[in-house]
């Protein structure tokens, strides 16, 4: 055999196949996450197969768009930014994302995962596990809104800090999308960034440019502004 | 693949072009939309089977791209697999949206991938790992790459890919598992030094 690690648990190997295809949901997700975390040899499949789901979607063939498109896409651009010096879109509900940059938290917003786990486009459907899941897992904290608990917050520590946030049980039919913000022991502070819950399900994760123990507090905000839930860290 | 010294938004990295859009850089961005437009639309169209769905797809994922270049980090992976992950799972939500039919497993346009009838990009075969995968989705069994390839591109679970197969979850949840080690392995197999 090719394998120069050890061989991942056999009761976990459906899971985390599915886990790297991003369609695994609520419970067996969490529970899948949570075995990840402490089990090396399960950590690592978790990352080579994700890695083959990843080049898989590069395989897709290509097809030209119609006439105009990347001219469009410029204009769709242009016209959230603007008003961008200030790095305040006028279409905040699209693209709030610049606006979450001031500076007294600068140095909190982090970069965003690389596979498209994070921000961009996480969905229970598609969010995948962070690298970090396989990571020592420092911090972790039930996620509660009025003594019920929602799911959890977890900030590993290691040379890149990572958050990450599971949700699963935050009640909702269809799907919503809900925003992560953290308060620092400074009292400042930050949105990290937004993902989708599908029927009150969902996980996110972003890594950290501040040091794990900076974190106070994590809060789940709707996109009306509503705390939904939170967790002291 | 590195390309050293570039010298015009064409040429340059895809790391510098997003650089470039994080700082407004019109034409890093267009470049960069140039650049990768035929392979996100062409996935986009694939799973959507809608050409007017898959435009706006792949125009919101262009757009969220740009608006959040800022925030893309080459340390976690490539930046084609960045966007084309965006590109996917847009796709499904527009899918899951906007039609709910369920799927024909005969109707699936990533299924046959590895018939060779439609290509991916010269430029991803020409991407020894990506054309080891190309081959090794031809040298698996056909239910397992179905249920590899309905889960990938079209975001359905086990619990799904068991309905439109019409076997027990388990049957779904092993061709599942199976299909992708086994791709794991064909394309790990000589990577090993
Ligand atoms: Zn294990």
């Amino acid at each position: 055999m090719r394998r120069d690690h050890p061989m991942p648990c056999p009761d976990r190997h459906d899971a985390l196949a599915e886990l790297a295809l991003g369609t695994l949901a609520g419970q067996e997700r969490s529970d899948v996450l949570a075995h990840v975390a402490r089990c090396h040899a399960c950590a690592l499949e978790l990352s080579e197969l994700s890695r083959i789901t990843d080049d898989l979607l590069q395989l897709a063939p290509a097809a030209s768009p119609p006439v105009g498109f990347e001219l469009r896409v410029v204009e769709r651009v242009l016209a959230c930014s603007t008003s961008a010096p200030t790095g305040r879109p006028r279409r905040r509900k699209r693209h709030r994302l610049a606006s979450w940059r001031p500076a007294a938290v600068a140095a909190l917003l982090a970069a965003v995962v690389g596979t498209g786990a994070g921000l961009l486009a996480a969905s229970t459907t598609a969010g995948k596990a962070p690298p970090a899941a396989s990571r020592p897992v420092t911090l972790s904290a039930s996620l509660a809104r009025h003594g019920r608990v929602f799911g959890h917050v977890r900030v590993s520590s290691g040379r890149t800090p990572w958050l990450f946030v599971t949700v699963d049980d935050l009640t909702g039919p269809g799907s919503r999308t809900v925003i992560c913000e953290v308060t620092l022991v400074d009292g400042t502070t930050a949105k990290l960034g937004r993902f989708r819950l599908s029927q009150g399900y969902g996980s996110w994760g972003v890594p950290l440019a501040a040091p794990a123990d900076s974190l106070r507090r994590a809060l789940l905000v709707g996109t009306d502004g509503s705390v939904l839930a939170s967790a002291r860290i | 693949m590195v390309r050293p010294r570039a010298t015009s938004s064409d040429e340059a990295p895809d790391e510098a072009l997003l650089a470039g859009m994080a700082l407004g850089d019109e034409r890093a961005g267009v470049a960069f939309v140039r650049r990768y437009q035929r392979r996100v639309y062409g996935l986009a169209l694939g799973i959507l089977r809608d050409p007017g769905m898959a435009e706006d797809v792949a125009q919101d994922a262009f757009v969220r791209a740009w608006t959040h270049a800022s925030v893309f980090d080459p340390r976690r992976g490539a930046a084609a697999t960045w966007l084309l992950t965006i590109a996917r799972n847009l796709s499904i939500d527009a899918l899951r949206v906007r039609r709910p039919e369920p799927i024909d497993p005969g109707d699936l346009a990533f299924a046959d991938l590895a018939s060779g009838e439609r290509l991916p990009e010269d430029a991803v075969l020409a991407d020894e790992m990506l054309a080891r995968l190309h081959d090794a989705l031809a040298g698996i069994p056909e239910a397992q790459r179905r249920a590899v390839a309905l889960a990938a591109f079209y975001g359905r679970s086990a619990q799904e890919i068991a309905e439109i197969e019409s076997v027990p979850l388990g049957t779904a949840k092993s061709r599942i598992r199976m299909g992708l080690t086994k791709l794991r392995d064909a394309v790990s197999v000589e990577e090993a030094p």
